[in-house]
């Protein structure tokens, strides 16, 4: 083949790679940051820490993981446990920063994630914590 | 059909860039993976950032801080205004305008009030507070806070013990002078160390009611810590001895941990291990290491105590 044939036969196949890889990749980093204890968890700490230094009447909606697991919000603890379709369940606990600002999560301090948003507000000095 | 061996060799001579590169993109795409790394003491230390200067314990507007509360907060526990049981830190606080000038130890008793938070002024070289005499340059106040002579309005909450892992970040402050404000400096160092693992895994255990686990290497142990265990009130405290290890005491209030005996755990193992892990058990029953199932809290009891046991890897 002559030189130009090559370039074009290697650019056809790059553009092919492209298009054909970048999707499922994007797709995979999504499902990773997803099904991660630890980042979501660390993820719904920051948003706690933030509100809890916010002005009052500051509101911040927590979208919450698309898949099936369970937050609990105890004594500036937050615990997060993820129920794989297959195997054991997977926790992680982060501690949020704890100040003399009350942290009302409810009387369980716990939310299931599937289909649920949390909503963070600050209301007289008090976090208060409910499910959407 | 005639079979041409020299033309297929010379096709896949031809070809043999191209098959290349498909298996080189192959090879690419397929060793793709995902590291997800959170860099969680940067991000603490951003939080708490905003956490104290928001704070209406020290500061008088956002990020102005007031000289008095300031020196209150020095005499206590700096974990008892924020607290990340992950992380420990420290605090420093310094006006970037230096040293305040003057001519008489008279002009300097403002700047020992707010700086050392000193009740009784005793003006003079030989008391708290002082105009020092310099013979090139301008002369400064100076006053005692700890026994040391201090120039500068600068504070420091919290503590550095002996850490494992460490981060700084330094932000831009005011501090409150009558209807003015001195710019200052505000550095954050969180950090990571023996201490606070141990204590934050005992917190975990104790409210999540699920054993936790803290590894560590014999080298990340504070030199001549002996014992953990409750100082105590509200700390719990590493000790050397019968006595506490400078700077390693920590915030952890109303949780009941059994005391850690970490020279007789080092002892007892194997000669040769650097490896270990601490587990801290919540407990509903009185139990020695390892507990049984029947004393281990369970999701529907309450917790009586934590038990770390400590063993070799």
């Amino acid at each position: 083949m002559e030189p130009l044939e090559w370039v074009f036969v290697t650019t056809f196949l790059t553009l092919v790679f492209i298009v054909f890889a970048v999707n499922p990749l994007q797709v995979a980093i999504g499902e990773a940051i997803q099904n991660s204890a630890q980042l979501q968890s660390q993820r719904l700490a920051s948003a706690i820490n933030l509100v809890q230094s916010a002005p009052e009447g500051t509101t911040f909606i927590f979208d919450m993981p698309k898949l099936k697991c369970r937050v609990m919000v105890t004594n500036g603890l937050i615990k997060l446990t993820i129920t794989p379709v297959a195997g054991a369940d997977i926790s992680h606990t982060v501690s949020m920063i704890k100040t003399p600002v009350i942290i009302n999560a409810g009387p369980s301090g716990e939310f299931e994630c599937r289909n649920n948003n949390i909503q963070i507000r600050k209301r007289n000095g008090v976090v208060e914590i409910n499910a959407l | 059909m005639k079979f041409d061996i020299m033309a297929i060799v010379m096709f896949l001579l031809r070809m043999g860039p191209a098959i290349f590169f498909v298996l080189f993109m192959t090879l690419l795409f397929f060793s793709f993976k995902v590291d997800i790394r959170e860099n969680s003491m940067e991000r603490f230390v951003f939080e708490l950032s905003d956490t104290v200067t928001s704070d209406t314990n020290l500061v008088a507007d956002k990020s102005v801080f007031t000289p008095g509360k300031l020196s209150a907060a020095e005499q206590v526990e700096a974990e008892q205004y924020a607290q990340n049981c992950d992380f420990g830190y420290q605090l420093d606080i310094e006006a970037k305008s230096g040293p305040t000038v003057c001519n008489a130890d008279g002009e300097c008793a403002g700047f020992c009030g707010s700086v050392c938070g000193l009740s009784t002024i005793d003006l003079g070289i030989t008391g708290n507070c002082n105009c020092n005499l310099e013979i090139i340059g301008n002369d400064f106040c100076e006053c005692k806070k700890n026994g040391e002579w201090q120039d500068n309005y600068k504070w420091r909450l919290g503590y550095m013990p002996s850490s494992i892992a460490e981060t700084n970040s330094k932000f831009p402050v005011g501090i409150e002078m009558g209807d003015t404000a001195l710019p200052a400096t505000m550095s954050i160092t969180a950090y990571d160390s023996f201490l606070t693992r141990i204590s934050c895994a005992t917190a975990k255990a104790f409210y999540t009611k699920e054993k936790f686990a803290v590894r560590f290497a014999t080298n990340q142990l504070p030199g001549g810590a002996t014992t953990f265990k409750r100082a105590g009130g509200t700390h719990v405290c590493l000790y050397s001895g019968s006595d506490p290890v400078e700077g390693e005491c920590r915030y952890l209030p109303g949780i009941n941990v059994g005391d850690l005996n970490i020279l007789g755990s080092l002892l007892g193992g194997s000669i040769d291990s650097t490896k270990w892990e601490i587990t801290a058990y919540p407990l509903k029953a009185s139990a020695t290491c390892p507990p049984g199932a029947s004393a281990i809290a369970g999701r529907d009891d309450a917790v009586s105590s934590v038990l770390l046991c400590m063993e070799a890897l």
